[in-house]
């Protein structure tokens, strides 16, 4: 439709009216622009044979071939330029410039050569069309482009007053044609511009037109595919032309395959499309079988297109299950067999569409689409299966595409191309293993327009053929698990999502792209937080196949926003993930969509850094005192050998203090440091449970090398400094296994018992327990009343550290030979006046 | 001299595209001279003819 001022011209170039909203600007010249082998001849020779059938005579002036060439060049797409010529529909200007070698310029020249040739041989046949060969070869020839252009001006004026519409090509040498940096080309006055590609898609070539301007009127927008047919010349196949919507179903076919008419709600619409996706010998082709023959028995015209095997192959597939074909072929059923890689996709699309024409079918089964797709790249496929969608709506045709599955990698076509949202219906053919066989089942993943049995169905396969047998128990065909087996294949989110809200598939076919490639791991739970599916992204979080996870209790106390998760992976590793919940409509239906976080790396820099400043604040406190020693007997040794130093004694004095000073002066500042750390860290609810495991973590190595087993009860959650709780379990497990008898093991138990608000939290192990010569001094360092820990190490003085910043103390329990127990008090998280998370 | 605006069919002929345009037909092979043609020693160079006088130049064009 041209809503412009300018009145557009009918090409006879298939499509190009479409994507120019009704042909290029008459009285005007259009330029085609393109790189070699984009069809940019072709499409001007088809613009010049659809105006001499139409009575509309034509002009071809050539600038770089031989005339008498570029009309044999022309006459393999079967267009009659000779006749034309011949019965004075045609003229031909051979506007080869002249050859550099004879020729000299010495000054200003103009192209009125050019000009007033063309318009001399428009008189002569009363043109209504030229088509201007490789104007290029003008720009490349003459030195001058303002002398180029001007001809352009000129030319462009006699299309005007001659009444005459024009088509020039050029050829560019640039990679990318859009680029438009051909000599002077830029600064054509063409009142239309059409782009002509052609670029590598997979392994074919895939040819595209592009209109970039016509001047004073709309024209449809992005690159269109093309394609060149041996004897028909330049097809352009507009997705516009293309009813993406449809006007609704209404009658209904068959199947033939028993049992299945039930599950589609009486059948499929005529009109619609169905995919089926099975992997090999799983039934596929047999129920594409079935569906050709039952249009044989409905009396319904049936093409069959097969990209898989022979015609002979297809009807002794038929003869197998009972059905003879063979009769039927010619007159009923139209089988034909095609080499997928014979031609584009593009071809193939216009070949079909032509059979399609010709045969005027009711059915049509492609066996398999799979097998197109694996020829060319993703975009084409789309292209060519909105196409095919569109002629099967326009001609009400009952359509089944098969597409083949890989048999051990999960199903991916389902998504290729958008596979699911231009198919009406999809049927899932599936293997089952289930531990002492493996079955085959069957499910409807979604039928627009009707309601569908969504049950998942065993497959029966015999001498009658295929037939869809009892339902299969169990959470589904998809997503992993049935009862008493797995699905060879696992599903993923969407497929779980389309199974239960097929509408919002038909809305947003992109989310399947989408949950499938964002990074974030996306997991299905229901409402007990056991896992329905997870995403690929998944495994970076869980370390785990996402199928893995199906059916996986993930411990979470409720599916609720902001919940942390917390996950150990196979390697060990602990995780730290935080929820958050999507698609609150989802919640009635017990499936809960939520998102993981990973929130591991974050905390555990976060954690270094506080064990760290608080080991400093240990060790500033520590050392303090050793070098307040020294200081003070340093002093004391001055003044009791009074004037007895000599100068330099008295000189290294002075040094000594100096240092134990600056020293000092150091400690204090960590101190000072370490406190401001720790001043804007509260304290907090924290799961003990957690706190344990931390602290265990950290040691695991050692655990797994010493004879020591931990054991702990259920721990309650307590306030307290998570970095802090976890160091004292750390250093009292090691402190155990430190001070354990070699040659025996020993079992460490970590217990909580209520007490009022407050919890009594102790570590004990059954080692040698603590001899009487260290036990006093020990336990008053542990109550903070002495500065002297040399026999109760470090990691001890951390704990006495930890206990003091929870405002507690650690209670010494130990005997000779029985073992030994720490106990610090710990106040309840509720207490606190805090409430958990 | 040829107006290829009022004789079309003989800038055909020649395959004339640029004018103005000066052909040397004899002695073979022919010469093509294109552009502004005043000069007449530039033109006469161009051909391979040999130079003339000041005073006998003649109008061009």
């Amino acid at each position: 439709m041209n809503n412009g001022p300018t009145e557009g011209l009918p090409t006879g170039i298939a499509g190009l009216e479409t994507v120019t909203r009704g042909g290029i600007p008459a009285r005007s010249i259009t330029l085609v622009h393109g790189g070699t082998g984009t069809g940019k001849t072709v499409l001007g020779g088809q613009f010049l044979a659809a105006g001499c059938e139409d009575g509309e005579p034509g002009v071809a002036v050539v600038f770089e071939e031989d005339p008498e060439a570029f009309l044999s060049h022309l006459s393999g797409f079967g267009w009659d330029l000779p006749g034309a010529r011949a019965r004075g529909d045609l003229c031909l200007v051979d506007a080869r410039p002249e050859t550099i070698s004879k020729t000299q310029t010495i000054g200003d020249y103009e192209l009125a050569g050019l000009v007033s040739r063309t318009k001399h041989a428009v008189e002569q046949v009363d043109a209504d069309r030229v088509f201007l060969d490789a104007v290029n070869v003008l720009f490349e020839r003459y030195g001058d482009p303002q002398a180029v252009r001007r001809a352009m001006a000129s030319l462009s004026q006699v299309a005007r007053e001659e009444n005459v519409t024009m088509l020039a090509s050029n050829a560019s040498t640039q990679s990318d044609p859009g680029s438009l940096h051909g000599p002077g080309v830029e600064k054509f006055v063409a009142d239309a511009l059409i782009v002509l590609r052609n670029r590598s898609d997979g392994e074919n070539r895939r040819r595209t037109l592009e209109v970039l301007k016509i001047r004073g009127s709309d024209h449809e927008a992005g690159e269109v595919p093309l394609s060149i047919r041996p004897g028909k010349g330049p097809i352009l196949l507009p997705l516009s032309a293309t009813k993406l919507t449809h006007a609704g179903f209404s009658s209904r076919g068959s199947t033939g395959t028993e049992g299945l008419d039930e599950m589609l709600g009486g059948g499929p619409f005529r009109g619609s499309t169905t995919l089926i996706s099975g992997a090999t010998g799983v039934g596929m082709t047999l129920m594409m079988t079935q569906f050709a023959h039952e249009g044989v028995e409905e009396n319904e015209r049936t093409l069959y297109l097969t990209f898989e095997e022979s015609r002979e192959q297809v009807l002794e597939n038929a003869a197998g299950i009972g059905h003879d074909l063979t009769p039927h072929t010619g007159e009923l059923l139209r089988l034909i067999s095609t080499y997928p890689e014979s031609r584009s996709l593009g071809g193939h699309l216009l070949d079909i569409k032509d059979e399609v024409e010709a045969f005027e079918p009711e059915r049509l089964v492609l066996d398999t689409v799979s097998s197109l797709a694996y020829t060319a790249g993703e975009r084409s496929f789309r292209e060519f299966l909105i196409g095919l969608n569109a002629l099967t709506k326009d001609k009400e045709l009952l359509t089944w595409y098969g597409m083949m599955e890989p048999v051990f990698e999960p199903p991916v076509s389902v998504y290729k191309g958008h596979m699911s949202a231009l198919s009406d219906t999809i049927l899932l053919l599936r293997y089952l293993e289930t531990g002492e066989e493996i079955k085959r089942i069957f499910t409807v993943l979604k039928m627009r327009g009707s309601d569908h049995d969504p049950s998942v169905r065993e497959i029966e396969i015999g001498d009658e053929g295929l037939a869809l047998g009892s339902r299969v128990k169990g959470r589904g065909i998809l997503q992993g698990s049935l009862e008493g087996g797995r699905a060879v294949k696992t599903g993923t989110v969407i497929e779980e999502l389309i199974t239960r809200y097929p509408e919002l598939e038909a809305r947003h076919a992109w989310i399947d792209d989408l949950v499938q490639r964002v990074p974030t791991p996306i997991l299905a739970l229901d409402d007990e937080g056991t896992v329905l599916a997870a995403n690929p992204a998944a495994r970076r979080f869980f370390g785990r196949d996402p199928g893995q996870l199906v059916d996986e209790d993930l411990g979470l106390p409720a599916v609720e926003d902001d919940a942390m998760l917390q996950f150990r992976t196979p390697e060990g590793l602990l995780r730290w993930g935080q929820m958050r919940t999507l698609s609150a409509g989802a919640h009635d239906e017990g499936v809960h969509l939520v998102t993981v976080e990973d929130r591991t790396q974050p905390r555990k820099v976060e954690d270094l850094h506080r064990r760290l400043a608080f080991l400093g604040s240990v060790l500033g406190h520590d050392l303090k005192e050793p070098i307040r020693m020294i200081r003070s007997f340093i002093d004391l040794t001055e003044r009791e050998a009074g004037d007895q130093l000599d100068g330099d004694a008295r000189e290294f004095f002075d040094i000594v203090k100096t240092g134990a000073d600056r020293l000092t002066d150091r400690l204090d500042a960590l101190r000072n440091y370490t406190r401001a750390v720790h001043a804007d860290t509260e304290l907090e609810p924290v799961d003990l449970d957690s706190v344990v495991e931390d602290g265990l973590s950290n040691v695991e190595l050692l655990l797994q090398h010493e004879d020591v087993e931990v054991s702990r009860e259920q721990l309650p959650t307590v306030h307290g400094d998570r970095t802090m709780l976890s160091q004292y379990v750390q250093n009292l497990v090691v402190n155990a296994i430190e001070h354990k008898d070699p040659d025996q093991p020993v079992h460490v138990q970590v217990t909580a018992n209520r007490s009022g608000t407050t919890w009594r939290f102790s570590v004990a192990d059954d080692g040698p327990g603590i001899p009487d010569e260290t036990r006093e001094q020990i336990s008053a360092m542990l109550e903070g009343g002495t500065e002297d820990s040399e026999h109760a190490g470090l990691g001890l003085a951390i704990c006495a550290t930890v206990a003091e910043r929870h405002g507690t103390k650690i209670e010494l329990d130990t005997e000779v030979g029985e073992g030994t127990r720490f106990t610090i008090e710990l106040l309840d998280a509720s207490a606190s006046g805090l409430e958990t998370h | 001299m040829i107006d290829i605006l009022e004789m079309p069919e003989r800038a055909e002929e020649a395959r004339i595209l640029a004018v103005p345009a000066l052909i040397r037909e004899e002695p073979s092979p022919s010469v093509r001279v294109i552009g502004d043609l005043t000069d007449e020693s530039v033109v006469r160079r161009a051909l391979g003819l040999p130079p003339l006088d000041r005073e006998t130049r003649g109008a061009s064009s």
